[in-house]
């Protein structure tokens, strides 16, 4: 009995979020890497997303920090205390599932007070708590209601009140807005993020979609195939991805096949694949490519712009306007050019002057600090041959 | 997405339009209530009315008599610790047995599931009698514990030690299976929530899994509480002589004493008993009955007991008290969880050792030279066999077994596949109560329904005769073969019926070439559960059977009554090896069909 009150963490603590510390957290099922190598450091009260594709290995990664897998290596620490190897119940972190995973047979109060009960807190104390954490996420009403009787938003948010009720210092969720629909889930983003602030818990939380890691977090790690690919804040990511998969990952991004070369000043520059021969393009990270590689440049769409053909100068290359679709305040255009399809997502204000239309001749052309290079993990075609 | 809607739509207004003839799929509902009301629901009446008959007409003299007999009170309260005896034991390890096959992997679960269903199908007269191999003196328990150097070992068999392991041993499936397949698809993410919050594995289990197992655990004891209630042929074989139970105690009553009306009397205060508890046991048993979706089951899940949190200003100290009892209760959980796999292992073992064992020993000892029991055998023979095969009586008794079995289960698939028809797509409002009539045959006891089934037949000569054997043996084989069928049915869609019907097929071409060759599984497992049934049946027989057609359970029940020998053993060997041999025959057929038919299309394209 000592043992199980020992793990559990004291409940009228002033709520400090946790720090955590991931050291080379790795799992794997057989032959098969779910996670390798994973080391984080996640600061006190920070709200860090874990953002990556199915399969990616977020749960896993998560279900190793709740305690529900054993990492095959790494360890794990939250305020400087190992826990890779305590059982889940002395974890104390709070958890929302990406179901809920409610309980059914239980009403509203009786699920939030779960972990207060299991904390072994009198009734009479349960109830305040209880009736702070349903007025946190505006359920006030809702106590004696089975979740049958709720909304899926409701669910989510007795998910959360249990998750919180027993001020966890850490936070998991997983996917925890999956289920929801898109206005339901826009309101959630802003409940969750106010919630993180009121308790100062630190936050992980787990997504595949790349909106809700933009707004919400203070960092996102981006991952793909079970490894860490960028770990940096919302514009980091976004406007200095670290490889094309982060960069095609989180926005959208054109890319142009091409080689580097290095020019007679000693910069490293990229010849397009299709482009004029002679047409030598710079890159934001001209520092950090190799010459003679083959690599891949990105461009956002809303950084190419369309000018007129006849006054078109310097590194532009010459399309035809082929799709135009209506966004709104923006209009996207699909432009068929010699180094391949791209898109320009241009704005209405831009467009005062001129409408591009399907069929349309124009120059595309973008700035050098919006382009960055990427090199290809090739086979067989290696700076040396 | 439209393509299907607009399917449907077509294929929805062509059933509306056919609606508009008048249905009269409730037709094929009439064989099977014509069967089951004449055959069952009258003998039972017939019986009812016996146990108001007494030398001066109508009397309640026959329930005084029976109500204020010591023996008949005795037999009843043993019949009903050994029901809740063995319910309990049975529910308790046919859970810890089902959630640990949940938490294994695929594969050994598949191997764990035929140690379970093996014995399941296999004879309840050969497990029972194996289990004397066992323990009776000379046995396998007995020896092994004379090589240790236990000379007077506690006697195991004749007795209600022996009844209630031999009962829990044929019980034991039947309690595992109901609650397996509820709990194998219990989503756990629940249970691994509560872990989150704080609670210990054994008490995330409680609070959490075992309210959404409670209604399976109710279903399976109740029904391993009613199957136990007319059990004859384990405790007549197992128990000692002073030890009968309530069924044996009518047989007793019936042709031993010669008190028809006694005997009608017990049966009739026996099914009393059992209707009773069906009727308050009826919201848990209802999902196994095939009647699918009732208003009962739905309200089972929702506990009774509505919180208490939020309420008005509490009693503190019974507050107090009950966070006490909760301490308490959580302490003990932990307890056991720390020992959980342990107890699931143990669990197992005993249950697989229970199971398993009496198979084994049966297939041994059917190789023993010796005439009396000593097992392990001392010296190996096939004599037994060379017996069984020469003797015209046990040869004769079983090909009228199979004969009868077989024919009382084509008719029983046949009448059961019309009216599980009529259950499923006729109307809606006679379901339920055909439901539970279909059923009934399994819930009430053998032994009360075969004893208003002779005394009704008796004047008529039908006793000794075949058909005397089958109708009854058609009426026991219904349950199984409406309830597999109609499952099936009802994962059919229906569309397919109405579809092939606009495509001008009359109703004999849509079961043709749509409904049979869809629900052949189904019909084929409804007749070999209906086989079985029949083919297993010692309690029908003893009544019906004359002196020239005995059938090969009743047989091996005399002979293993008279002298416990290795015959029956070799019976069950046979039989076994014959079943296993025409299992292996179908694949063998199907593979040489296949490879005919690759050879001939080889053959035409050169
Ligand atoms: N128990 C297991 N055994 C074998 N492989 C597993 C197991 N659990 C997960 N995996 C594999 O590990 C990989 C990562 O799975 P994980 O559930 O962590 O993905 P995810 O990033 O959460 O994806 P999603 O966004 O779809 O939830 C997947 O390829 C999955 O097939
Ligand atoms: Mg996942």
């Amino acid at each position: 009995m000592s043992e199980v009150s020992e793990g559990v963490q004291v409940v009228d603590q002033v709520a400090t979020g946790g720090e955590v510390e991931l050291d080379g957290l790795s799992k794997s099922y057989g032959t098969f890497q779910a996670v390798r190598g994973v080391s984080l450091s996640i600061r006190r009260g920070e709200f860090l997303a874990i953002l990556g594709p199915s399969g990616a290995g977020k749960t896993t990664l998560l279900n190793m920090l709740t305690g529900f897998e054993t990492p095959t290596s790494g360890a794990i620490r939250i305020d400087g205390r190992d826990v890779a190897r305590l059982a889940p119940h002395k974890r104390g972190i709070g958890v929302v599932f990406q179901h809920y995973a409610l309980f059914k047979h239980m009403t509203v109060a009786q699920n939030v007070g779960f972990p207060l009960r299991m904390r072994r807190m009198s009734p009479r104390e349960q109830r305040s708590h209880i009736q702070h954490a349903l007025e946190l996420v505006k359920l006030e009403g809702f106590a004696a209601r089975f979740p049958d009787q709720l909304s899926g938003g409701q669910q989510q948010r007795v998910a959360l009140a249990r998750a919180i009720v027993f001020r966890p210092p850490l936070l998991l969720m997983d996917e925890p807005l999956g289920a929801l629909d898109k206005r339901l889930r826009e309101h959630m983003r802003v409940e969750i993020k106010r919630l993180q602030r009121n308790l100062g818990a630190t936050v992980i939380y787990v997504t595949h979609d790349q909106g809700e890691a933009l707004t919400m977090a203070d960092r996102i790690a981006v991952m793909n195939d079970g490894a860490v690919e960028q770990l940096g804040t919302p514009d980091d990511l976004y406007e200095r991805p670290a490889s094309a998969f982060v960069a095609d990952f989180v926005g959208e991004t054109n890319f142009f096949h091409g080689r580097t070369v290095r020019d007679a000043d000693g910069r490293v520059r990229v010849v397009l694949d299709g482009d004029r021969p002679d047409l030598r393009r710079e890159t934001e990270n001209a520092d950090s490519l190799k010459p003679d590689c083959r690599v891949q440049v990105g461009v956002r769409p809303e950084q190419v712009s369309l000018l007129p053909v006849e006054g078109a100068d310097g590194p532009a290359v010459v399309g035809t306007v082929c799709e135009v679709l209506y966004e709104g305040a923006t209009a996207l255009h699909v432009v068929e050019t010699a180094i391949g399809n791209l898109t320009a997502r241009l704005s209405l204000k831009n467009l005062r002057e001129t409408r591009w239309a399907v069929g349309d001749q124009v120059a595309v052309h973008w700035d050098a600090r919006a382009a960055r290079g990427y090199h290809v993990a090739d086979r067989g075609s290696s700076p040396s041959s | 997405m439209s393509v299907d809607s607009s399917a449907e739509r077509f294929t929805g207004g062509l059933a509306a339009r056919l609606r508009r003839r008048p249905d009269r799929r409730w037709l094929t509902l009439v064989p099977l209530l014509a069967v089951l009301i004449l055959l069952f629901v009258v003998p039972l009446f017939s019986l009812l009315a016996d146990s108001f008959r007494s030398g001066q007409g109508f009397s309640l003299e026959n329930y005084r008599e029976q109500v204020t007999s010591p023996v008949f009170w005795r037999a009843m309260r043993r019949t009903l610790v050994i029901a809740a005896l063995s319910t309990a034991i049975c529910v308790a390890l046919g859970y810890c047995m089902a959630y640990a096959l949940t938490r294994m992997p695929k594969r050994l679960r598949g191997v764990l599931m035929v140690v379970v269903l093996v014995p399941y199908f296999t004879s309840i007269l050969i497990r029972s009698y194996a289990w004397i191999a066992i323990l009776a003196p000379g046995g396998l328990v007995a020896r092994t514990l004379a090589l240790v150097g236990v000379e007077n070992p506690p006697e195991l068999v004749f007795n209600q030690i022996g009844m209630l392991i031999g009962t829990v041993q044929i019980l034991l499936p039947l309690a595992l299976l109901p609650i397996y397949s509820v709990i194998s698809d219990i989503d756990r993410a629940p249970v691994r929530a509560a872990q989150s919050l704080g609670a210990s594995p054994a008490v995330a289990h409680w609070h959490v899994y075992r309210p959404a197992t409670s209604s399976a655990v109710l279903a399976s004891a109740a029904l391993v509480f009613i199957s136990t209630l007319g059990f004859y042929v384990t405790p007549a074989l197992l128990g000692g002589p002073g030890d009968a139970l309530i069924a044996q105690s009518i047989l007793v009553q019936f042709s031993n004493l010669v008190d028809p009306a006694g005997a009608a009397t017990q049966a009739v205060l026996l099914l009393l008993i059992v209707l009773l508890l069906f009727v308050v046991l009826f919201r848990y048993l209802a999902p196994s009955l095939s009647v699918g979706g009732t208003e009962s089951t739905a309200a089972a899940e929702r506990p009774g007991r509505r919180p208490r949190c939020g309420g008005a200003d509490p009693d503190e100290r019974r507050e107090k008290l009950r966070a006490l009892r909760a301490r308490m209760l959580d302490t003990g959980l932990d307890l056991v969880g720390r020992l959980r796999l342990p107890i699931l292992l143990c669990g197992w073992i005993l249950g697989a050792a229970l199971l398993v064992t009496p198979l084994i020993v049966v297939a041994i000892w059917s190789f023993s030279d010796a005439t009396y029991l000593t097992f392990p055998p001392e010296e190996y023979s096939t004599r037994w066999f060379a017996d069984y095969f020469a003797d015209e009586a046990w040869l004769g008794s079983t090909f009228l077994s199979l004969g009868i079995a077989s024919t009382a289960a084509v008719i029983s698939v046949v009448i059961g596949g019309f009216g599980a028809f009529g259950l499923v797509r006729g109307p809606q409002r006679p379901r339920l109560p055909i439901a539970i009539l279909v059923a009934m045959p399994l819930i009430v006891p053998p032994m009360i329904y075969s004893l208003g089934f002779f005394v009704l037949v008796a004047p008529h000569g039908l006793v000794g005769t075949n058909l005397g054997l089958i109708l009854p043996y058609v009426v026991l084989g219904l349950p199984f073969s409406v309830s597999i069928t109609a499952a099936a049915l009802r994962n059919l869609d229906h569309r397919l019926e109405n579809a092939a019907r606009s495509l001008g097929a009359g109703s004999l071409s849509v079961l043709r070439h749509v409904l049979l060759p869809a629900l052949r599984p189904a019909l084929i497992s409804g007749f070999v559960f209906s086989f079985l049934a029949a083919f297993d049946d010692v309690v029908v027989a003893t009544f019906m059977s004359g002196p020239t057609a005995v059938t090969l359970p009743l047989r091996m029940f005399q002979d293993i009554k008279l002298e416990v020998s290795p015959r029956t053993a070799v019976v069950a060997v046979v039989l076994l090896g014959a079943g296993a041999a025409a299992v292996l025959l179908r694949f063998v057929i199907a593979w040489l069909v296949r490879a005919v038919k690759v050879a001939l299309s080889r053959l035409g394209s050169s």
